[in-house]
């Protein structure tokens, strides 16, 4: 039992890792001017998740290794190379976008400017990853990321024709504005399947000092957390259907026409409330790709690594998220969008996920590293489909979108 | 025992269980007639670099050597003999703190991550 | 990809006869594409902006609408406004810079592009001094600009006479 109240990893991962600027931002592009066509992209996205995550705790626990670990031990260090690049240069241009998110929500809410708020956030984010510990920021974020349910309740209290909903469900074509609509399945797809999340989870399941007897509790958090996560998502693809797009508010592309999904529900509450979900669920994502990213070098080189332990004892470790947070404020702090810099590093991490999903998989096949708990031909098959449709769609329209300029 | 799969790139801790890197390389000895034998294993940058190919070992041992003077710029080795166990981690009857391993990290603890309130 | 086209070109001149067919077609499709280019781009470029454009008006009467009812905060407001403004200002430029074969239908579009984009400013200063008044009159020229939108694109693209 005290294990399932250990689904506050799950929720937190699922909070800041699948719940953040991207699929916000997605969900929202798509409901307004797709209505609910989308829906079974995020369903997708969802269900690769899921099993992705469970694939990670169960790595963590039975192998008492960690992704980025295992990664290099199974491949060697010419080999883990590869996948170490790609993540560090997705997960910088993420973590922008996620810093960028928390800032365009400090702007909503103070009117002051986007750009400055960018250092300051990332101050905030460092501070707390110096001084706290896992546990801390784990429970903090996940009690926290509860106010994203506004989502769902206003999606419920809209009254949308939930058949609908459900046709939205099922995988159809576009009958408008076809090279954008794959572009936005694409992105959500890479919304949903971020690989900091997993790699996240299986380094969290290791500072919980998970083992065997967690597997069973892994497959539940994994698929609650997950669920939640997409849930909410859903959510917001729905609210932007009915309240904007269905009002003739169809291309969202300022961040400004966000806090209306909400506004007609709530009145003020609302703007209150979406400036809140988004804060917090940018915040959190900040803080899980910046803790990211030091586990990814530490773990890959094997140095000291752990958010209880205090910064002197784990310099490397501490020095990488410190590097990481103020390089990726940069951007933002420049004047970059944030909602452009969301959507395409989304896209490109559709086109990424082979280089670090595939390793990955094959980890969860070795009998070396998991014994009998291999992955069977469902979760093997699911992911390798899932992964493989992301890959194709992304290297079909991220150049069209590029020339075809939005 | 196979030595690139079992030893190679595994995570090596001292005696008191602190991680002190990753096998970078091995230093083997080649016997006739009997198969190689390990005698030591390296870690460290420079180790790295030859991994990756003749010039980025020569780089990483030239940086090494303008950084933190000649002797940093040969890689840190572990004599074999030192094993003590070998499971999901390599372990060594070392201690880390005795090997210069470390000095990068005592480097920034004093100069940078120290001088951060808080650390 | 033209400039794709052109490097297979000119890298394929020091060949022997076999490519002789493949840069004889290319110098024939060459002219074409640009053709096609150039012929896609102005009422693309109207259809596109146009579409931008009522959508971001029709957020700017949400957002008018949002403050007249106390539901959103004025610095929201008014920045809200400011941007899309801009957004409308720049799909006018966009409109007017494309050449397309009615000078008179593109200007219209462009005008009532433009009369939208007073509008949203309109709406913005009412919102930043709190003026109710000024704001509901911002308001009702913002409709009649999406009226004159929705007349200018048709006329755009209804068959020439």
């Amino acid at each position: 039992m005290k294990k399932l109240l250990e689904i506050s990893l799950g929720v937190v991962t699922s909070v800041g890792g699948f719940l953040e600027v991207g699929s916000m931002a997605t969900a929202a592009q798509a409901g307004a001017l797709f209505g609910f066509q989308l829906i079974w992209a995020v369903a997708l996205g969802t269900i690769c998740i899921i099993f992705l995550v469970e694939m990670a705790g169960r790595f963590a626990a039975v192998s008492r290794h960690t992704i980025s670990d295992g990664i290099r031990e199974r491949f060697g260090f010419n080999a883990f190379i590869w996948p170490l690049l790609a993540a560090l240069l997705v997960n910088f241009l993420v973590l922008s976008a996620e810093i960028g998110g928390v800032a365009i929500a400090a702007e909503l809410a103070t009117g002051i400017g986007f750009q400055w708020w960018a250092l300051p956030v990332a101050f905030f984010a460092w501070l707390l990853l110096w001084k706290g510990t896992f546990g801390l920021i784990e429970k903090g974020v996940s009690i926290l990321g509860l106010v994203t349910l506004c989502f769902v309740v206003a999606a419920v209290m809209l009254h949308p024709d939930w058949k609908g909903v459900a046709a939205g469900a099922v995988p159809s074509l576009p009958q408008h504005d076809t090279a954008k609509y794959w572009f936005m399945a694409v992105s959500i797809l890479g919304a949903s399947i971020s690989p900091y999340l997993f790699m996240f989870y299986s380094s969290g399941a290791i500072e919980d000092q998970w083992d065997k007897s967690y597997l069973g509790a892994n497959r539940a958090i994994a698929g609650l957390g997950m669920t939640f996560g997409g849930t909410i998502s859903v959510g917001v693809l729905i609210v932007a259907a009915v309240v904007l797009g269905a009002n003739g508010v169809t291309e969202v592309d300022d961040y400004n026409q966000l806090p209306l999904m909400l506004i007609p529900i709530f009145g003020f509450w609302g703007f209150v409330l979406f400036v809140a979900s988004l804060a917090v669920a940018c915040f959190g994502a900040t803080l899980e790709v910046a803790l990211q990213q030091a586990y990814l070098v530490a773990q890959g080189f094997g140095w000291t690594w752990g958010e209880d332990l205090k910064p002197r004892d784990d310099p490397g470790f501490s020095l990488v998220y410190t590097l990481s947070l103020f390089l990726a404020a940069v951007p933002i702090a420049l004047g970059l969008d944030p909602l452009k810099l969301t959507i395409f590093s989304m896209a490109l991490t559709a086109a990424s996920l082979p280089l670090t999903v595939v390793p990955f998989l094959i980890l969860l096949n070795d009998d070396r590293y998991v014994g009998e708990h291999r992955n069977g031909v469902v979760s093997n098959t699911a992911v390798i489909f899932i992964i493989a449709l992301g890959f194709v769609l992304a290297v079909v329209t991220i150049p069209l979108q590029i020339f075809g300029g939005t | 025992m196979q030595l690139l799969r079992d030893i190679l790139d595994k995570q090596v801790v001292d005696r008191e269980q602190v991680k002190i890197g990753k096998v970078d390389g091995l230093v083997a000895e080649l016997r006739q007639g009997k198969p190689p034998r390990v005698v030591a294993i390296e870690l460290g940058s420079v180790a790295l670099g030859r991994r990756l190919g003749a010039a980025p070992g020569r780089w990483a041992a030239r940086l090494a050597a303008r950084l933190s003077g000649k002797r940093q710029a040969r890689p840190h080795r572990i004599a074999w003999n030192k094993v003590r166990d070998i499971g999901v981690d390599i372990e060594f009857d070392i201690d880390v703190r005795r090997t210069k391993v470390f000095a990068w990290q005592d480097w920034l603890r004093q100069h940078v991550v120290g001088r951060i309130p808080g650390a | 990809m033209v400039a794709g086209f052109i490097f297979m070109i000119s890298s394929d001149c020091n060949e022997g006869k076999m490519v002789g067919p493949v840069i004889r077609l290319s110098r024939a499709c060459l002219p074409l594409l640009l053709l096609a280019l150039t012929s896609c781009s102005s009422s693309d470029t109207a259809e596109q902006q146009t579409e931008l454009a009522s959508s971001t008006a029709q957020a700017a009467a949400m957002v008018t609408d949002a403050w007249l009812s106390g539901a959103a905060p004025s610095c929201y407001a008014s920045s809200a406004l400011l941007s899309f403004a801009e957004t409308l200002a720049d799909a006018a430029r966009q409109v007017q810079s494309a050449s397309p074969s009615d000078p008179a239908r593109r200007d219209a579009l462009s005008t009532a592009l433009s009369r939208l984009s007073n509008a949203a400013n309109q709406a913005a200063s009412a919102v930043k001094t709190e003026h109710h008044a000024q704001a509901d009159q911002a308001q009702q020229e913002l409709r009649a600009a999406q009226g004159d939108l929705a007349k200018a694109y048709s006329e755009y693209f209804a068959p020439q006479r």
